[in-house]
C-alpha cells in the first residue's frame, strides 16, 4: 500500500480533475487521477463544446486538436412559431462579436467537439505532466483522519492516501456526499437536458451547414437547440426548467422538449438534407444553481466544477468552469503543501478566490440573466419581435403595397412596441445595474439633457403613427 | 415530412452492471410519483402505492440521479454501477 500514497488525490477524469491533476504535477506534487469509466469522457456529455475563455485562461489549450474540433464562425438564432406549427418566425444569424477583450473572442463563439476526444485530450496532457491515471476506479469513500479527509477508497478496497483530495467527480458527487458537504442537490438547484445524437454524412454536413454549426430555437412555448459536429449533430432541449418544475408540470419536460424539436421544420430539413440517423439518446444532469456555492471545500477536500456546482446559471455552461475552478483548487492545494496545513480554514481560500475569479464574476451576471430570460415564454417578449418583423416587412420592405403606404405604418407601430419595450427595460436594467450603476446614472443624466432636443421629434413621430 | 422514431431505448449503450446500484425503501416510500415524473428513461412505476424499478433498469439507466434527488423522503439509495460498467456515451 505504500506506493498508494500521494501528494494530492483527484476524483474524476473529466476537464475539471484533468486541469487539476496537470496543474498539480507541473508543481512538483506527486498526483493520481481517478475515473470510473473505461475511458476518460466515457459518462460525460454536454452540447456545446469549449468556449474561448479558455484558450483565454490556459496556454495549453492553444495545441488543442482532436478530429471533430470545429469552431462557431456563425450562429443562427431562430424564433419559432407556437406549436403545433413548427416553422420559423423570424431568424437572427450572428459572426462572432467585433470588439473583445482578447482575441479569441472574434475568432470564433464555441469550440465544438466531442467531449470523449476532448476529454481524453485532457487526460493525455494531465498524464504527460506526470499525473498517475488510473481507468475503471471508482472512489466509493473518503478516508478521514479526525474531521479531515486523507485520501479516498475504490470499489474494490483499494486506499488512495493524500493530505489533500480535488472531488471533480460530477454533478451527483459521492465524494462531497462522502466528506459530509451535502446529501443531495434541491430539486430547484438541478436540471437535465436531454439530448438526441444523430449521425450524419460529413459531406452533406460541409455543403448543407457550411460554418454554420450553432442553431439556438426560442418560442413561447419551447426552447433548445442544434449543434452541429463534423460528422453529426445533437438536438437539445431547453436548458430553461429545474427538476422542481418538471414534478410540478408532472412530467418530463426535458425529454418532452427534444421530442418536440425533433418537430420543427428545420430540424427536419436538416436530418434529410444530411441523411442523419439518431445514434445515441443522452440524459445530462447538471447543477443549476441561482446563488454561488460555498460549501465546495471541507479539511483536505477541495470539489471541483459540477461536484462544486459552478456551472453557469444563464446557459449552463460548465466545462470552462471545471477547468477553472480545479486548476485552482490544485493551486490552493500546492499552497497547501508549502505551508504544511490542509485544514479547513487554510482551504477556504479556494472558495474566497473562486468566488472573486472570473468564474465567480460571470456565475453572479449569468443568474441575473437567467433571471431576465425566465420570461422568454411570455408573449409580450414575442409580441416586440412580431411587431418588429412587421415593421419591416409590412412598412418598409413590402412588395405588397405601396412604399409610402408601408413607411406611414412604421411609427405607429414602433408606438405599439412601446410597452414591449417597457417589458424588455424593466428585466434588463437590473443587469445593466449589476455590471455598472454609474454607467446607468451617467446614461440616464445623458438622456435628460437630450429630451429637450428629442421631445418634437418624438412627436412628430406619434403624429405619423395615428394617421 | 416523415414522423422519425425515436425508440430511446434503442440508443443507449450499456455494460450492464452485474450489482444493483439503486435501490428503493419501501418503509420510506410515500408513492408520490416524483422518480416515475423525472426518469427521462421511464424506469420507474408504482405498485400498490410504492415506487417499483423496472426489472431491467441496469439495460438503460443513463446514471443521471435524477430519482435521488427528487425524492422527497431519502427512500433511494443511488450510487454507481462498479468501475468499468453503466453509460457508455460514445458522442457526448
Amino acid at each position: 500500500m505504500s506506493n498508494n500514497n500521494y501528494d494530492l488525490v483527484v476524483v474524476g477524469g473529466g476537464p475539471g480533475g484533468s486541469a487539476a491533476a496537470k496543474e498539480a504535477a507541473d508543481n512538483g506534487l506527486k498526483v493520481v487521477m481517478l475515473e470510473r469509466g473505461n475511458f476518460c469522457g466515457e459518462k460525460n456529455s454536454s452540447g456545446f463544446g469549449l468556449s474561448p475563455k479558455a484558450y483565454r485562461d490556459f496556454d495549453y489549450i492553444h495545441d488543442l486538436d482532436v478530429p471533430s474540433k470545429w469552431p462557431t464562425k456563425f450562429g443562427v438564432m431562430h424564433i419559432v412559431k407556437p406549436m403545433p406549427q413548427n416553422g420559423d418566425r423570424m431568424i437572427w444569424g450572428f459572426t462572432p462579436p467585433k470588439r473583445n477583450s482578447y482575441p479569441q473572442a472574434s475568432e470564433f463563439m464555441i469550440q465544438m467537439m466531442y467531449r470523449p476526444e476532448f476529454d481524453q485530450w485532457m487526460a493525455d496532457k494531465a498524464v504527460a505532466a506526470g499525473a498517475d491515471l488510473k481507468l475503471k476506479t471508482l472512489a466509493a469513500d473518503v478516508i478521514r483522519d479526525g474531521t479531515n479527509v486523507v485520501g479516498v477508497v475504490d470499489g474494490d478496497g483499494n486506499e488512495y492516501r493524500a493530505p489533500v483530495v480535488i472531488a471533480a467527480d460530477g454533478a451527483h458527487s459521492l465524494m462531497a456526499q462522502k466528506a459530509g458537504l451535502r446529501k443531495k442537490w434541491r430539486k430547484d438547484d438541478v436540471t437535465v437536458l436531454a439530448t438526441i445524437d444523430f449521425k450524419a454524412d460529413p459531406d452533406r454536413i460541409a455543403e448543407y451547414c457550411g460554418d454554420t454549426n450553432v442553431h439556438i430555437f426560442m418560442g413561447p412555448d419551447r426552447g433548445g437547440y442544434v449543434c452541429i459536429f463534423r460528422d453529426g449533430f445533437h438536438i437539445g432541449s431547453r436548458p430553461a426548467k429545474t427538476l422542481q418544475s418538471e414534478i410540478e408540470a408532472g412530467k418530463n419536460l426535458s425529454a418532452k422538449s427534444a421530442r418536440d424539436n425533433l418537430k420543427l421544420d428545420f430540424v427536419q430539413r436538416l436530418i434529410k438534407a444530411t441523411r442523419a440517423e439518431p445514434q445515441e439518446w443522452q440524459l445530462h444532469f447538471l447543477p443549476w444553481l441561482k446563488s454561488f456555492p460555498e460549501r465546495i471545500y471541507t479539511g483536505g477536500l477541495m470539489l471541483g466544477g459540477d461536484a462544486a456546482g459552478v456551472p453557469e446559471p444563464f446557459m449552463a455552461e460548465g466545462v470552462w468552469q471545471a477547468m477553472y475552478s480545479s486548476r485552482l483548487a490544485a493551486q490552493v492545494a500546492v499552497r497547501a503543501h508549502n505551508d504544511k496545513d490542509f485544514s479547513k480554514k487554510y482551504l477556504e481560500q479556494y472558495m474566497v478566490e473562486l468566488k472573486t475569479s472570473p468564474v465567480g464574476v460571470d456565475f453572479t451576471s449569468g443568474a441575473v440573466l437567467r433571471d431576465f430570460f425566465s420570461q422568454w415564454t411570455s408573449q409580450t417578449f414575442y409580441d416586440l419581435f412580431d411587431n418588429l418583423a412587421d415593421a419591416m416587412f409590412y412598412g418598409m420592405l413590402t412588395m405588397a403595397e405601396p412604399h409610402a403606404e408601408g413607411m406611414l405604418r412604421v411609427p405607429g407601430i414602433l408606438v405599439e412596441m412601446i410597452p414591449q419595450l417597457m417589458f424588455l427595460a424593466r428585466y434588463y436594467f437590473p443587469i445593466a445595474e449589476e455590471a455598472s450603476r454609474d454607467k446607468i446614472k451617467n446614461f440616464i443624466e445623458g438622456i435628460k439633457k437630450m429630451a429637450p432636443m428629442l421631445a418634437p421629434m418624438m412627436k412628430g413621430g406619434m403624429t405619423g403613427g395615428q394617421s | 415530412m416523415s414522423e422519425i422514431i425515436l425508440e430511446k431505448r434503442e440508443l443507449v449503450t450499456v455494460n450492464p452492471s452485474p450489482v444493483d446500484f439503486i435501490s428503493v425503501d419501501p418503509e420510506k416510500c410515500v408513492g408520490c410519483r416524483n422518480c416515475v415524473i423525472i426518469c427521462g428513461m421511464d424506469l420507474w412505476k408504482i405498485r400498490d402505492n410504492k415506487a417499483e424499478l423496472n426489472k431491467d433498469y441496469k439495460l438503460y439507466c443513463t446514471e443521471c440521479a435524477s430519482c435521488y434527488t427528487v425524492c422527497d423522503f431519502d427512500a433511494i439509495e443511488f450510487t454507481y454501477p462498479p468501475a468499468g460498467y453503466g453509460i457508455v456515451y460514445k458522442r457526448g
